[in-house]
């Protein structure tokens, strides 16, 4: 089943000498359950793809739907986690949680709530942190209590923009893992991801599928499946030939024409069969 | 040397040595004629009082900074204390009438009838205009911050009105106001309303754009935005806004009691100077300076406590 329908999407920013088009002809689906990320460089409009579907921006022209309704501004159905910003200062790391849970699931008590936050807080292992303030914590630690809080919100779909794109090397890859086993065991019915990054590891390790974006105006330049099974143990995967196959021809298809990505894909199929045997 | 406190001596110092001078000037006879003989008893329960804080803190171990605070609070009290009584009742320096020793003005300021009446007086005037000032101010800058109709025209607006000294409007206010106390109160509303409300304006306009995004995905309503998210967020400039206008609030306060008033503690430095009176007057100057600085005090307080979340 389709989540995330677009259809012909197309938007225009009005300028002050006639307008900028940030998306151009975007096409695409997203099953339920499935893990897909977004790559492309600064500008692509993969940010801006992003903002449709939070109901933060309106398509010019072309359709969004999801769950089969075309996206009338922000619903509590969507999860976002911005990469900067997603928290409220001024409210603990409990509150925040507490905050968007109360937005979601209004019928709970504030008791409830919080105790739900807590939950969500030991979840992204940051059990003895509920008291502190975003400006206590570090940017991973802030990036966790947004996860948590999306989670905790109990949404069938999860919006990331960058999440991870201030966070240190080290620290991204233990947020890259919880995300996964999150996502892989804190619900019953796996939620809905999509992804955006410019970080190719990142776009390999999480995502079922790849979509690629070029610039200039932004629009879809390629999709490919990514082979490998889960759950994926990182230290494995990353140092497999495999992956580093894999990952340059993604760079290749990444800096390449568009022909020549039809090209890569068949490299890649061929792949997937060789690692399937 | 003590590392708690980074002071070589914690009993033989300055504050010590100056309580104990206080001491050895009350059996040196004095020169005036107002003054009584013996110990000088409200002077010198003031000083005990504060030098027992002092010693109290000084055991407790508070933190470096609030040890040291108290320190220099305390060392000035008895200083101006010692001085004072020196200048005036040990010698006669200053001449009487126009400076009196520190027991008559204390005696004056625990013994005055009136005095408690004035004050209430004058805080009643006070809280009427500035939390007045407070409720339209925020919550007419938070809704004109947040209308996108309004554009810089009202920055310029309350710039014009914000830099007309408030104490010109208060013979038009006497002219058009029935009772002398709303007077009072008419130009504290004016004098604190426009800083307040024009930085609740700026602070509303310059909220992070990212902070509403966030709100918004989150499908936060009208009123919790603007309580849970606004508001807090500009919290920090509002305050700029309240401490201004009460600043101003409290000239005019004393203006408006001394230019006209029938009560009020500007209305009793106004009364007694017309008798000369000069142990009122300084009695008078020295409360205003008291509740000044309790009220400045907590309303620190409260804003330290309120943006306790800000990164230092």
């Amino acid at each position: 089943m389709n989540k995330i329908e677009i259809d012909h999407l197309s938007l225009d920013y009005a300028e002050k000498k006639g307008s900028f088009t940030a998306l151009q002809d975007v096409s695409l689906t997203v099953k339920e359950g499935e893990f897909v990320s977004i790559i492309g460089s600064s500008g692509c409009g993969k940010s801006t793809l992003l903002s449709v579907l939070e109901g933060l921006n309106h398509p010019s022209s072309g359709t969004v739907k999801i769950n089969g309704e075309p996206v009338k501004g922000c619903g509590i159905d969507r999860g976002v986690v911005f990469q900067q910003y997603s928290l409220f200062p001024w409210m603990t790391a409990r509150n925040n949680v507490a905050f968007g849970i109360k937005q979601s699931r209004k019928e709970l008590s504030r008791a409830e709530r919080l105790q739900i936050a807590d939950e969500y807080l030991k979840k992204v292992g940051l059990d003895n942190f509920g008291n502190k303030y975003p400006g206590q914590l570090s940017g991973g630690m802030q990036q966790r209590v947004a996860i948590a809080r999306a989670l905790a919100m109990d949404t069938d779909i999860l919006l990331m923009d960058e999440p991870f794109g201030a966070i240190d090397p080290k620290n991204r890859t233990a947020l890259w893992e919880l995300l996964l086993e999150l996502w892989e065991n804190d619900s019953e019915k796996k939620k809905t991801v999509l992804f955006v990054t410019h970080d190719i590891d990142e776009a390999i390790f999480l995502s079922d599928r790849i979509i690629m974006m070029d610039s200039a105006p932004g629009r879809v330049s390629a999709e490919i499946e990514v082979p490998f099974r889960r759950p994926r143990i990182r230290t494995e995967l990353l140092r497999s030939k495999e992956y580093n196959f894999f990952k340059n021809n993604l760079l290749n298809a990444f800096y390449n024409e568009e022909e020549e990505v039809e090209e890569d894909n068949h490299y890649i199929e061929s792949y997937i069969d060789k690692i399937a045997l | 040397m003590d590392k708690k406190t980074g002071q070589s001596n914690r009993f033989i110092n300055s504050t010590v040595i100056l309580y104990i001078v206080l001491w050895l000037l009350q059996p040196v006879p004095n020169r005036t004629e107002g003054d009584i003989r013996g110990i000088a008893t409200y002077t010198m329960i003031l000083a005990t009082v504060v030098f027992i804080i002092y010693l109290a803190v000084n055991i407790a171990s508070f933190e470096k900074n609030i040890y040291v605070t108290t320190k220099s609070i305390t060392g000035t009290v008895l200083a101006v204390l010692g001085l004072w009584v020196i200048l005036t009742a040990k010698t006669g320096i200053l001449e009487e009438a126009l400076f009196p020793s520190p027991e008559i003005v204390l005696r004056q300021m625990f013994s005055d009838s009136r005095l408690p009446g004035d004050i209430l007086s004058s805080l009643i005037t006070l809280g009427k205009g500035y939390l007045s000032a407070l409720v339209f101010g925020i919550f007419l800058g938070s809704v004109l911050g947040m209308s996108k109709k309004f554009g810089n025209s009202i920055t310029y607006i309350t710039t014009f009105l914000k830099l007309i000294p408030p104490i010109v409007y208060i013979p038009y206010a006497i002219a058009l106001l029935p009772r002398y106390e709303s007077v009072s109160t008419f130009v504290i509303f004016m004098s604190s309303f426009w800083p307040i409300f024009s930085s609740t304006y700026v602070g509303v306009k310059g909220v992070e754009k990212q902070y509403l995004d966030s709100a918004k995905v989150l499908n936060v309503g009208f009123f919790s935005r603007m309580i849970n998210v606004i508001l807090p967020a500009s919290l920090s400039e509002i305050f700029i806004g309240c401490n201004q206008g009460l600043a101003y609030s409290f000239i005019m306060l004393t203006s408006a009691e001394m230019i006209g008033g029938s009560a009020g503690i500007g209305y009793y430095i106004k009364y007694y100077s017309n008798f000369g009176d000069f142990t009122r007057i300084i009695v008078g100057i020295l409360v205003i300076g008291i509740i000044i600085s309790i009220i400045t005090f907590l309303i620190s307080k409260l804003e330290n406590h309120l943006l306790r979340w800000k990164p230092k």
